[in-house]
C-alpha cells in the first residue's frame, strides 16, 4: 500500500490564496516635477495610492496627477510635457 | 353726605370712632360696624375746617393702640407658665383686628400719612431714615399697632417667651408631648409683627429667637451626639444620625419660619458629624473593604453636603479597586490570558460601576475615581523595563473574538464583547502599540480569511473610530476596502476565465453550465487573489525574495497579472508569496490531509513529488529562495514533521527526506509559516518600529506647539506635549525630552536659558 | 517610511513625518538640496543662504577648465516662490560679469529661465546649463550689447577683459580675507586700482614680449 502511494503525486496542490501589492507602471520610480516616489504621495497628499493616482502622457514620461496639473494650468500658452517639451496628452 | 369739609368738634365725634375700634381690634362683634358712618366720620375729620382733625385723630388711635396693648401685656405676663398659651391668644385677635382696622384708616392713611412721608422724603431725601424708629414719623395705622405690640409686648417679654419656646422644644426632642400650634404661633409672630418694615424685616426674629434657638441646638446635638458614640458603634451611630436628621427636618417644619430650616439642619449636621469626623475616616476603609453597602451609602448620605467630605472616601475606594484589581490580574495564569485578562478586568469595572450605581447614587467623584483605578490596573507595569502587556491582550482578545472558531457566538453576543472592549481600551496609555497589533492581527485575518464576519469586524472599527477618530482607523477602513475589491475583482477574473476559455477550442469539451463553472475546473486549481495597498497595510514593501514560482502556478498568476493591467491602466502587481497560502494535498500518508500552508513551504514540497530525498542545495536551486529564507522554512517543515531532517545544521549538502509516517488528528488544518523563533524577533521588531514612530510623533508635535508659541519654558512644554499626545499614547518625560534633544541637533529648537526653548524657522 | 537618514538636512526629516505642513517648493527644494549634496557635480554648488529661509539660495560656479572662464569662481542668487517647481527661480550673478547673456546688474538672459523652464528643471540643472552658457553665448538674445559686440567683432578683447575681470575678483578675494577693516577700505581700493594697472601692464608687456 505505501508502496504504491510512493509512486503517486503525493502532493497535489489544490487551492491558491495570492496576496499581491500593486505599484504604479512607471519608467523611473519618482515623480519629475516633486521628486518624490511614485510609490509615495504627491508632496500635498497624505496617503498614497487611490487618492493620489499617477498619471502617463502619450510621450510615455508619467508624473502624480497633482502634480502635471498644477504645471499645466501654470501654463498660459503651450501645454508641454516637463521631460520632453512635447504637447502633454494624457493617456486615460 | 356731602364732601364738603364741614366743622367738627372733634370730642364731639371722637366717642363712636373709639367705640367702633376697640370693637374692631377685639374682634367683638358689639354692634355691626357700620362702614358708612364710619368712613363718613373719618373722612369728616380729615377735611374739617378750619382745621383738619386728621393728627388729632392719629394721635388718639395712637394713644388707644397703646393702651390697649398694655393691658394686654399685663395679662400675658401674669400668666407665667401659661404665658405662651395665653400671648397666642391674644395675638391671633390682635393680628387680624389690627389689619382690620388699617382698612378702616384707609382714608386718613392715604390722605394724610402718605403725604406727609412724601414730604419728608423730599425735605430729607438723603437720609434713609428707618420711619418705625423715629417716633415723629408718621406710618399707617396698621404698621402702628404692629409697632405697639413690638414695642409694648414683645421687647420686655421676649427672654421670658424664648425661654418658654426653647424649653417647649427640648421637650419636642425628647418625644414629649407639646402643642404645635401654640409653639408655631408665637414664633412666628416675631416673623409677622415686623413684615411690613421695609428694612430687615427678619431681625427681631432672628436676633430674639433664632439666635438662641440654633444655639440651643448645638449644645443639645453636642451633647446628643457624644451620649451616642459612646454606647454606639460607628454603623450604628450613622443610621441613628440619619434618624435624627430627619427629624430634626420634620421639626423645623413644625415649628419654624422656612429661613431657619437650613441654619437649624446645619447646626445639627456640624455637632453629629463634622466633629466627628475622624471616627468616619477611620471605619471608611473599613467598610469598603467588608463591602457594607447600607453603612456605605449611610456615610455617603451624610458626608456629602460638607464640601470635600467624602473626598476620604473617594480616595479610600479608588486605593481598593486598584489594589484588588492588580492582585488578581498579576495572578491571572494560563493559555487564555488574554480572555482572563479582559473578562477580569470587566467583572472589577461592572461590580464597582453597580456599587456606585447603587450606593453613591453615580455620583461623578466616584465615577472618575473607578475610571483611575481602572487606568492604573490596566497600564499597571509588571516588568519596570517594558511596557505594559495590555494593550497586546486587548488585542488578542478582540482578536479572539473575530476570528472564526469552533465555538459559534451569535453576532450579538460578539458585539456586546467587543464594545465591552472598548471600555478597556478607553484606559490604556499606550494606545498607539494597541492600534499596531490589531492592524497586523486584522490583516492576517483578512489575508487568511479568518473573520467570523465583515460586519462584526466593521463594527469594531466604527467604534474605534468612535473613540479615537479617524486618523487612528484610517488604515483600517481602507484594508476593508482592499478586501471588497479583491472580491469584486475574483469574480470579474472568474467571468474573464469563462469568455477566454469558451474561445478556446480545447476545453469546449469540458464545458459546463455556467453556474458551477468554478476556477478549478477552468485552470485546475482553486484560485483567488487579494491586491493591497501597500502602504494602509503593515506590510513591508521590501521583501525582495528571490522566488521560482511553481509550475501550476505560473499560468494562472500570468492570467490574473494581465487581466489587472487591462482592469487598471498603469498599474502592475508585486506577489507577496511570503505571505500568500496554497492549500495541498497530501496523499502519500496513511490518508489524504489537506493542509494549508506558505507558498514557500508548498513549493518545498512539491520538489518531492520527484524524488523521496533532496539536498538543500537542490531545494535551493529549484526554489530559488534565498538560504536563509530557505533555512526558515525548512526549519518549519521540520518542526511539523512533514520533512525529516537535522534542523539545527542545514548546510547545502544536507539531505531532507518527506516524512512518510506523519500523522495527525486533523484532516484539515493549517500550519504557521512562521517559526517560534522568528516570532520573537518579529514582536521586537515590531516594538522598535512602534517605539520609532512615537519619535517622530513627538517631533512633529513639539515643532507644532513651538511655531505656535515661538518661545515657552522647558514644563510648559513637557504639558502641553503630554496633552496633546494622551490621546494616542502616555509620553514618558525621558521620550520627550530626548526628542527635544534631538530637535536641538537638527536646529529646529534654541534653547534661549536654562530653562526656556525657542522657536527657529 | 526608509530608514536612510544618515546624510539628510535638517527637513528631510520632517518631510517623510506627512504630520508636519511644508507646501510643496520647500518639500521640492529640500530635495534638490539632497541631491546636490548626494549626487555632487563638478563645477556648481549652492545652498540656502540661511536655515530660516529656504527661498533664498547662494551658489558658485566655477569657469570650466580650458575656457577664458577658467579658474574663475562666480558667485549667484537664487530666489525661489512658492510656486517652484511650476515656476522658474530669479537668478542672478554677484560677482561682476562681462557676457553677452548677462545683464550688467546680474540678472540673466537664458530662454530655460523664461519661456522654456520645465517643472522637471532643479537646482542641479538650472546651475550646470548657466555653467554651459558661458562658453557657449547666445548672441542672438543680447542683455549685454557692449559685451556682445565685443564678442562679435574683436573676440580677442572680449577675452582679455574677461580674463581682467576674472583676475580682479581673485584680488577682491585675497584682500578680503586678510583684512576686514573697513575704516582701510578707501586705502584699499586705491592700493588695489594701482595693483591692477600695474599688472595690466605686467600682463601686456608679457604679450608683447611674446
Amino acid at each position: 500500500m505505501i508502496n504504491s502511494c510512493k509512486n503517486k503525486m503525493r502532493i497535489r496542490f489544490k487551492e491558491f490564496n495570492g496576496v499581491a501589492i500593486w505599484k504604479w507602471i512607471a519608467n523611473d520610480d519618482s515623480c519629475g516635477i516633486c521628486r518624490m516616489p511614485f510609490d509615495a504621495s504627491c508632496s500635498e497628499c497624505r496617503y498614497p495610492g487611490n487618492d493620489c493616482p499617477v498619471l502617463h502622457g502619450e510621450c510615455s514620461h508619467c508624473y502624480h496627477e497633482h502634480c502635471i496639473k498644477k504645471w499645466i494650468n501654470s501654463q498660459q500658452t503651450n501645454k508641454l510635457c516637463p521631460m520632453c517639451r512635447q504637447e502633454w496628452k494624457s493617456v486615460p | 353726605m356731602s364732601l364738603r369739609p364741614k366743622v367738627i368738634d372733634f370730642n364731639d365725634r371722637w366717642p363712636t370712632v373709639l367705640d367702633t375700634i376697640r370693637c374692631v381690634i377685639s374682634l367683638s362683634r358689639y354692634g355691626a360696624i357700620n362702614k358708612q358712618t364710619w368712613h363718613t366720620h373719618i373722612y369728616d375729620l380729615c377735611v374739617s375746617t378750619p382745621e383738619s382733625h386728621a393728627e388729632r385723630l392719629y394721635e388718639e388711635t395712637k394713644r388707644f393702640l397703646e393702651d390697649h396693648t398694655t393691658s394686654m401685656k399685663k395679662d400675658i405676663s401674669d400668666a407665667d407658665q401659661d404665658m405662651l398659651t395665653v400671648y397666642v391668644k391674644y395675638w391671633t385677635e390682635y393680628s387680624s383686628g389690627a389689619q382690620y382696622l388699617n382698612l378702616l384708616y384707609g382714608y386718613l392713611n392715604t390722605q394724610f400719612v402718605k403725604k406727609r412721608q412724601a414730604n419728608e422724603h423730599e425735605n430729607y431725601p438723603s437720609i434713609e431714615c428707618n420711619l418705625e424708629s423715629n417716633d415723629q414719623q408718621l406710618i399707617e395705622i396698621g404698621e402702628m399697632a404692629f409697632d405697639c405690640w413690638t414695642k409694648i409686648i414683645i421687647e420686655p417679654l421676649k427672654d421670658r417667651l424664648v425661654n418658654l419656646l426653647l424649653e417647649q422644644i427640648h421637650r419636642d426632642r425628647i418625644n414629649e408631648s407639646v402643642n404645635q400650634a401654640t409653639i408655631k404661633g408665637v414664633i412666628m409672630s416675631f416673623v409677622d409683627v415686623c413684615q411690613h418694615r421695609k428694612k430687615f424685616p427678619l431681625e427681631l426674629y432672628e436676633k430674639s429667637f433664632e439666635a438662641q434657638l440654633l444655639q440651643a441646638t448645638g449644645e443639645y446635638y453636642k451633647q446628643e451626639g457624644n451620649r451616642l458614640l459612646s454606647v454606639l458603634n460607628c454603623v450604628q451611630y450613622m443610621k441613628k444620625v440619619l434618624l435624627l436628621l430627619d427629624d430634626e427636618e420634620f421639626r423645623s417644619r413644625k415649628f419654624l419660619n422656612p429661613t431657619s430650616y437650613t441654619k437649624v439642619y446645619n447646626e445639627c449636621h456640624l455637632y453629629l458629624i463634622i466633629v466627628n469626623m475622624e471616627i468616619f475616616k477611620n471605619e471608611c476603609n473599613k467598610l469598603i473593604v467588608e463591602e457594607d453597602m447600607e453603612a456605605l451609602q449611610n456615610m455617603y448620605k451624610l458626608l456629602k453636603p460638607i464640601q470635600t467630605g467624602i473626598q476620604y472616601m473617594v480616595e479610600r475606594l479608588q486605593d481598593n479597586i486598584t489594589h484588588i484589581g492588580n492582585e488578581k490580574v498579576q495572578s491571572l495564569k494560563g493559555e487564555n490570558l488574554p480572555t482572563l485578562f479582559v473578562e477580569t478586568l470587566l467583572e472589577l469595572h461592572n461590580k464597582y460601576g453597580n456599587v456606585i450605581r447603587d450606593v453613591f447614587s453615580n455620583d461623578q467623584e466616584f465615577v472618575s475615581s473607578l475610571d483611575k483605578a481602572c487606568a492604573n490596573i490596566v497600564n499597571m507595569k509588571y516588568d519596570p523595563k517594558q511596557a505594559s502587556k495590555a494593550p497586546e491582550l486587548l488585542a488578542r482578545y478582540c482578536d479572539n473574538l473575530l476570528r472564526k472558531s469552533s465555538k459559534s457566538a451569535t453576532e450579538q453576543e460578539i458585539e456586546d464583547k467587543l464594545l465591552a472592549s472598548i471600555t478597556i481600551f478607553q484606559y490604556l496609555d499606550d494606545k498607539d502599540y494597541f492600534q499596531r497589533f490589531y492592524q497586523k492581527m486584522l490583516a492576517r485575518r483578512l489575508i487568511n480569511n479568518q473573520s467570523t464576519s465583515i460586519d462584526a469586524e466593521e463594527f469594531m472599527v466604527t467604534k474605534l473610530k468612535q473613540t479615537c477618530g479617524y486618523e487612528f482607523t484610517g488604515k483600517l477602513a481602507r484594508m476593508f476596502q482592499d478586501i471588497k475589491v479583491s472580491d469584486d475583482l475574483n469574480s470579474k477574473f472568474l467571468e474573464r476565465l469563462k469568455v477566454i476559455m469558451s474561445a478556446d477550442h480545447h476545453h469546449q469539451q469540458h464545458q459546463q453550465s455556467s453556474t458551477t463553472t468554478t476556477m478549478a475546473t477552468l485552470i485546475g486549481i482553486d484560485f483567488s487573489i487579494y491586491v493591497l495597498q501597500a502602504n494602509s497595510w503593515p506590510i513591508s514593501q521590501t521583501s525582495t525574495n528571490t522566488f521560482s514560482i511553481p509550475q501550476q502556478l505560473e499560468k494562472p498568476l500570468h492570467m490574473f497579472e494581465e487581466f489587472y493591467g487591462n482592469q487598471y491602466n498603469g498599474r502592475k502587481l508585486c506577489w507577496m508569496h511570503n505571505l500568500s497560502t496554497a492549500e495541498v494535498r497530501m496523499c502519500h500518508l496513511d490518508r489524504p490531509y489537506f493542509v494549508t500552508m506558505g507558498t514557500y513551504q508548498m513549493a518545498i514540497l512539491l520538489c518531492f513529488n520527484e524524488s523521496q530525498r533532496l539536498t538543500v542545495g537542490e531545494l535551493e536551486e529549484a526554489t530559488k529562495l534565498n538560504t536563509k529564507e530557505l533555512e526558515k522554512q525548512i526549519q518549519s517543515l521540520i518542526e511539523g514533521k512533514f520533512l525529516l531532517g537535522n534542523a539545527n545544521e542545514l548546510k547545502s549538502d544536507s539531505v531532507l527526506e518527506i516524512n512518510f509516517d506523519y500523522k495527525s488528528k486533523r484532516t484539515k488544518f493549517k500550519i504557521s509559516f512562521i517559526g517560534q523563533k522568528d516570532k520573537i524577533q518579529e514582536a521586537e521588531a515590531a516594538q522598535q518600529a512602534a517605539d520609532e514612530d512615537r519619535k517622530f510623533y513627538l517631533q512633529a508635535v513639539i515643532v507644532r506647539i513651538m511655531k505656535a508659541r515661538k518661545m515657552l519654558k522647558h514644563n510648559s512644554l513637557i504639558e502641553e506635549v503630554i496633552t496633546q499626545s494622551k490621546q494616542r499614547f502616555m509620553p514618558s518625560i525621558q521620550l520627550i525630552k530626548k526628542c527635544i534633544e534631538i530637535l536641538i541637533d537638527k536646529q529646529y529648537l534654541k534653547r534661549t536659558s536654562t530653562d526656556e526653548y525657542s522657536y527657529v524657522a | 517610511m526608509n530608514s536612510n537618514f544618515s546624510e539628510q538636512p535638517r527637513a528631510t526629516v520632517l518631510s517623510s513625518n506627512p504630520q508636519t505642513t511644508l507646501g510643496q517648493a520647500q518639500r521640492r527644494l529640500m530635495r534638490d538640496l539632497r541631491d546636490l549634496n548626494l549626487n555632487k557635480v563638478e563645477g556648481i554648488c549652492a545652498s540656502p543662504v540661511d536655515a530660516h529661509n529656504i527661498y533664498l539660495w547662494n551658489a558658485i560656479i566655477t569657469g570650466p577648465p580650458d575656457s577664458i572662464f577658467e579658474d574663475g569662481t562666480f558667485q549667484l542668487t537664487m530666489k525661489f516662490n512658492e510656486n517652484y517647481p511650476n515656476q522658474p527661480p530669479e537668478i542672478r550673478f554677484v560677482t561682476k560679469m562681462l557676457h553677452p547673456n548677462i545683464y550688467t546688474d546680474g540678472s540673466l538672459c537664458l530662454d530655460i529661465l523664461q519661456n522654456r523652464w520645465s517643472a522637471s528643471l532643479d537646482v542641479s540643472s538650472v546651475l550646470i546649463s548657466i555653467r554651459s552658457l558661458l562658453i557657449d553665448p547666445n548672441p542672438n538674445s543680447p542683455a549685454n550689447s557692449a559685451a556682445a559686440i565685443l564678442y562679435r567683432d574683436n573676440r580677442r578683447e572680449y577675452e582679455r577683459q574677461v580674463r581682467e575681470l576674472i583676475e580682479e575678483s581673485w584680488r577682491e578675494d585675497l584682500d578680503t580675507d586678510n583684512d576686514d577693516n573697513s575704516d582701510d577700505e578707501e586705502m584699499k581700493n586705491k592700493t588695489r586700482a594701482t595693483t591692477t594697472t600695474t599688472t595690466t601692464n605686467t600682463t601686456r608687456e608679457q604679450e608683447n614680449a611674446e
